[in-house]
């Protein structure tokens, strides 16, 4: 079919494959010019409002950051001076020299930076924030007693990466951009101030909020029109006449949006990027999600192509070219933090199907379209989530698995919608808003276009709280008194008082890593206003209030249990091995977790072959590991936050499993010292859920998932060759039925083979393009840590005969 | 049901294997029962002939810990630097196998345990929210799971009535009684045919097909719901001339529904396991185009394949 929109001379799978290899070619590097400019805003306004300092800064970058549109781009923008660069963000925190060093050579997130670069930062820009960044200041906010036990080297949380992080984790609300431009939003700015009352006791602030709007909304305008000015430019400048008419396309699309309402599919596209991307140059925050992304463009599609205006093919060449831009947008973190997440995780959500604000099913053509591009363009980003409720046709479903097969790399996680909108309904959000639910960053449910979610500041160490208890608070590592003194397990005579000691250590720890958070948010609030956000989030214009501060509808703060897992088998190892069938004593276990059981080998193979594990719907551990999870869960019952947000706890921990494991000594389970923790936040522990996918199903459901109602990961790992047949694909999609009946919240399927992943592992040029989800979110399998390689691959292969 | 027999009847099982989808409809939870009067020799189950429990050794999970050495009654395993070296004859003359659970990491375990029909029964019903949603069900296994009659008869009515799906993968080797008797209960047949020439079936088989074919035909009058399953052995069974044959004798019973299952090496391991011989091993899976070729003449003939 001819193309109505675009020029002909290129088919589309030719530019997406050009865009796409571009892309991929890029090693990623360290971009200063945000840094530069930025420092250069502040200095100028010493003195000012902090939120008025944040607004004119951010315009400054908009104003002044190159820009550039690379050969063969439909839509246009980019996040760093350089394709796939990762700028840097000085007001939350500075890198050392030791860090700097490290980013080119590290085996994760690998960064280059020229050694210019580094000199500049190490003696321009970092020592005038010295003080002044929010990861330096953090240390005035958070409890001193708290501080000191942050500072040991084994911890059962760790918010300091926080500090460093600015504001991620939420869906802005493009409808909003789409529907009324900036130009809108503007108008509606200057109504408030208008309105204000000079007596009102916040008129100070009100003002302040509003003003910082305006002045963003100036940058935003700004940027898009120099996009505009230099498509023009080129357009002049080639020779080639297809070129220039995408050129002058381009400049005409850029003219309008964002600021004024889109009024095509392709203005609604580049709309929402430019969105996305102003709200990642603004500040360092990570899995800023584009909601339900299929919902808000279908309308824009659907006239075009009613109107006769544009052609399904050329629609799905404009969205492949958005897809690919997603992998542009990469931050740089310190090696710590890239270990955590791992894989340049910038996890940019993109929510498709599942239900309408009326509750009926709402997968339209255009959420087909999404999968087509998500098949031809198969990156890390964006990450494609899938909502299912039961009136989700299986043909989706089955598009999806075809997808999975043919990439051999697990991506595209499915999401419960009936199970989820309970229970974010039971979270006090209204039913309406509680359909219109849509994923951020990797599983966390929250409403979309309303919500400071932050559903990512924290991982507690649950395993960590098992070992303290069984040490009498004691870290096992450092000899030192970590937790409080729950009493030597030794002189334990029964399997309750274990579970009282480790009750009070998770409870001790929770509320610590509670106050600290409320300490960094309030931090931030005071330096790191979010103005670009706040326009976005419903609640924020209306109040006059920055989200930061509290302004949007819902407030959450997501804090994640890890290795519940391993807490539920150590303890039915405990009670079984112990205290029931006394096949060993208490010393004789506390001396071999103490020896890493090499003076009782036999006991290890004996707790983990002799003992019922989690994932084999076996209901005695089970029930041990929902304890665990109902135990942490409700911890932060009555935890709310200074903005009167709620804090959510989460049963997930991507990537996070590895390095938590480190710090966690040998376990009752028969789990060795420093090993990896269970993956994945309910996953089976690897190679343990022996009974097949549906006892670990069943297992997993057995786990109260709407008091987790930040989000679970549960992983199953297939090879390719179980789902050969449409009637195989039918039997699984069967399979995630019957588990969605029973309450579960999430499903994510790796269909991939060992050998591929080993052979990927020896030759990681050979597959640069193969993504792998970590425990939730995808990534470039070679980009990963080797240690986290290891474990994807020792992962349960679900052998089906 | 009666409660009484739930609780009294029981069988020797050895597998359990939920998530099964490729025997009958739906997701399926397969029971293996032991004890076969047939021996193919390309049986991918070994393990399953045996009618008593017997001792299943795998070496890679030996950690050579020696703790089985040192608890058999009668020297009837000895380690060596090479894993363990099993006096097969004493170990499966032996009554007694408890001691085998002195092993750590179930290296050395016992292939076979009894087990109640209710036990069984627990156990499958654990995944009945699969079977409402897939239309799947038990399928029972073996071995020839119609060896045990008595518990079968019992397992398969108590889920009949607990309105889960059944299917019984059988050989067909058994009396015409028993399979009359499980009838009523049972949803689907998958029935084993090997060959209808009876001197080769003997030669590989180690008995005469007439008594199989009989039963086909009979269940086949009485209506019964019925897959035939044809073991695809190269060099034995895998020519067109044979499928052809197999398609012109079942349109004769009134059966349309034929499958093939194509040979595969992944048993051979089990032998080693178990102490047996395996004497399959120059035998190559049948190439995969030329399974299609075969599937397709039984497509053409109009039989479905499931």
């Amino acid at each position: 079919m001819l193309k109505k929109l675009l020029p002909e001379g290129i088919k589309r799978e030719e530019r997406t494959k050009k865009l796409n290899e571009a892309m991929r070619g890029v090693k990623p590097a360290i971009c200063v010019e945000r840094a530069k400019l930025l420092t250069e805003s502040y200095k100028q306004t010493e003195g000012a409002p902090n939120i008025l300092r944040r607004a004119y800064a951010l315009t400054h970058v908009l104003k002044n950051m190159t820009i550039f549109i690379d050969e063969d781009e439909l839509i246009v923008g980019n996040h760093a001076s350089k394709p796939r660069s990762a700028p840097l963000f000085p007001e939350f925190g500075s890198f050392d020299k030791k860090e700097l060093d490290l980013m080119p050579v590290r085996n994760v997130d690998t960064l280059q930076i020229t050694e210019e670069d580094k000199k500049y930062l190490l003696e321009e820009i970092y020592p005038w924030w010295k003080n002044k960044n929010t990861g330096d200041m953090a240390r005035y906010y958070i409890d001193d007693k708290i501080m000191e036990v942050l500072n040991s080297q084994y911890r059962v949380f760790d918010p300091i990466s926080r500090t460093r992080s600015g504001y991620g984790h939420y869906i802005p609300n493009i409808e909003t951009v789409l529907k009324k431009g900036f130009a809108g939003l503007e108008k509606e700015a200057k109504e408030h101030i208008e309105n204000l009352d000079i007596l009102d006791h916040d008129y100070t602030e009100k003002i302040h909020f509003y003003k910082s709007v305006l002045i963003i909304i100036e940058g935003v305008k700004c940027f898009s029109e120099r996009y505009a000015a230099l498509a023009r430019k080129m357009a002049g400048e080639t020779d080639d006449t297809r070129r220039k008419k995408e050129l002058e396309l381009i400049a005409s699309v850029c003219d309008r949006v964002p600021y004024y309402p889109a009024e095509s599919y392709y203005e609604a596209l580049q709309s929402y990027w430019f969105t996305i991307l102003i709200d990642y140059i603004s500040q360092n925050g990570s899995a800023i999600s584009a909601g339900r992304f299929d919902q808000y463009i279908a309308p824009y599609y659907d006239k075009d192509i009613a109107d006769g205006v544009l052609v399904r093919e050329e629609a799905r060449e404009l969205l492949e070219a958005l897809w690919v831009k997603h992998s542009d947008v990469i931050k740089a973190g310190t090696f710590s933090s890239a270990r955590n997440n791992g894989g340049f995780a910038t996890t940019i959500n993109v929510v498709l199907s599942g239900v309408g604000k009326d509750g009926n099913d709402a997968t339209n053509d255009f959420s087909y379209l999404c999968l087509d591009a998500e098949s031809s363009v198969f990156n890390s980003e964006p990450n494609v989530s899938i909502r299912v409720s039961k009136n989700t046709p299986d043909k989706f479903i089955e598009r999806v698995l075809e997808i999975l097969v043919e990439k051999e790399g697990g991506k595209l996680p499915l999401f419960n919608d009936d199970a989820i909108i309970d229970a974010l309904v039971k979270d006090k959000a209204s039913l309406e808003d509680a359909r219109d639910y849509a994923i951020v960053g990797c599983v966390e449910p929250t409403p979309s276009g309303n919500t400071m979610g932050i559903t990512n500041a924290c991982y507690f160490n649950l395993a960590k709280c098992l070992e303290l208890a069984l040490n009498d608070g004691v870290c096992a590592f450092s000899g030192q008194q970590m937790g409080p003194k729950t009493g030597k397990a030794e002189d334990f005579t029964s399997f309750e008082h274990i579970l009282k000691a480790y009750e009070t250590q998770v409870r001790y720890f929770t509320d610590m890593m509670v106050s600290s958070l409320n300490s960094i948010e309030i931090l931030h609030s005071k330096f790191g206003q979010h103005i670009f956000c706040s326009m976005l989030l419903d609640g924020c214009m209306e109040n006059g209030r920055d989200c930061t501060e509290g302004g949007a509808k819902y407030n959450y703060i997501g804090v994640q249990g890890v290795g519940v897992q391993d807490v539920g088998d150590s303890l039915t190892a405990i009670k079984k091995a112990v205290f029931e069938d006394k096949l060993v004593t208490m010393q004789e276990l506390l001396d071999a977790l103490q020896s890493n059981f090499t003076n009782n080998e036999i006991l290890k193979h004996r707790l983990i072959n002799k003992i019922p594990k989690y994932g084999n719907d076996i209901d005695e551990v089970d029930d041990m590991v929902a304890w665990a999870a109902e135990q942490y869960c409700a911890c932060f019952d009555d935890k709310y936050d200074f903005r009167g947000g709620k804090f959510r706890p989460g049963l997930f921990c991507l990537s996070s499993n590895t390095p938590l494991g480190r710090q966690v000594a040998a376990l009752p389970s028969g789990r060795e010292s420093g090993t990896p923790l269970a993956d994945g936040g309910v996953s089976p522990k690897h190679g343990m859920d022996t009974n097949g996918p549906t006892a670990a199903a069943k297992s997993v459901a057995k786990l109260n998932h709407d008091r987790a109602v930040n989000g679970v990961n549960f992983n199953l790992k297939f090879i390719p060759t179980i789902l050969k047949t449409e009637e195989d694909k039918h039997k699984l999609i069967d399979l995630i039925r019957a588990y969605f009946s029973l309450g579960g919240f999430h499903i994510q399927f790796n269909i991939l083979t060992q050998e591929k992943l080993i052979d990927a592992q020896k030759h990681p040029e050979k597959h640069r393009s193969l993504v792998v989800r970590v425990a939730g979110y995808s990534a470039f399998f070679v980009e990963l840590d080797r240690d986290i390689q290891n474990e994807i691959i020792a992962r349960t292969v679900q052998q089906v005969s | 049901m009666n409660a009484e027999n739930a609780r009294t009847i029981t069988g020797t099982v050895f597998d359990i294997q939920r998530y099964s989808i490729h025997d009958g409809p739906g997701i399926r939870t397969i029971v293996f029962l032991k004890g076969c009067p047939l021996s193919c020799k390309w049986c991918s189950n070994p393990e399953s002939q045996a009618y008593e429990p017997q001792v299943f050794y795998v070496k890679s999970k030996c950690i050579g810990c020696g703790l089985c050495e040192r608890s058999c009654p009668n020297n009837e395993v000895k380690l060596t630097e090479d894993g363990l070296l099993i006096d097969w004859k004493a170990i499966n003359a032996s009554k007694d196998l408890s001691w085998v659970n002195v092993c750590p990491t179930g290296a050395l375990g016992v292939k076979g345990e009894k087990m109640t029909a209710q036990e069984v029964f627990d156990i499958v019903m654990r995944d009945k929210v699969f079977y409402d949603q897939s239309g799947g069900g038990l399928t029972l296994s073996g071995g020839e799971p119609l060896v045990q009659s008595e518990f079968a008869l019992e397992l398969l009515k108590m889920l009949h009535d607990a309105g889960v799906n059944t299917a019984i993968e059988t050989t067909g080797a058994v009396d015409k009684k028993v399979l009359l008797d499980v009838l009523p209960y049972t949803d689907l047949f998958l029935y084993d045919f090997k060959h209808w020439d009876n001197e080769i079936h003997k030669k590989y088989i180690g008995a005469s097909n007439s008594h199989i074919k009989e039963n086909l035909k009979m269940l086949a009058e009485k209506k019964a719901n019925i897959l035939v399953r044809v073991p695809v052995i190269p060099g034995v069974n895998d020519t067109e001339k044979f499928v052809s044959k197999v398609i012109s004798e079942l349109k004769e019973y009134g059966i349309d529904k034929l499958a093939l299952l194509p040979f595969h090496q992944y048993g051979s391991g089990k032998y080693v396991s178990c102490g047996m011989t395996y004497e399959m091993q120059d035998f190559k899976p049948p190439a995969e185009d030329k399974i299609e070729e075969l599937r397709k003449i039984i497509s053409d003939a109009g039989f479905s394949n499931k």
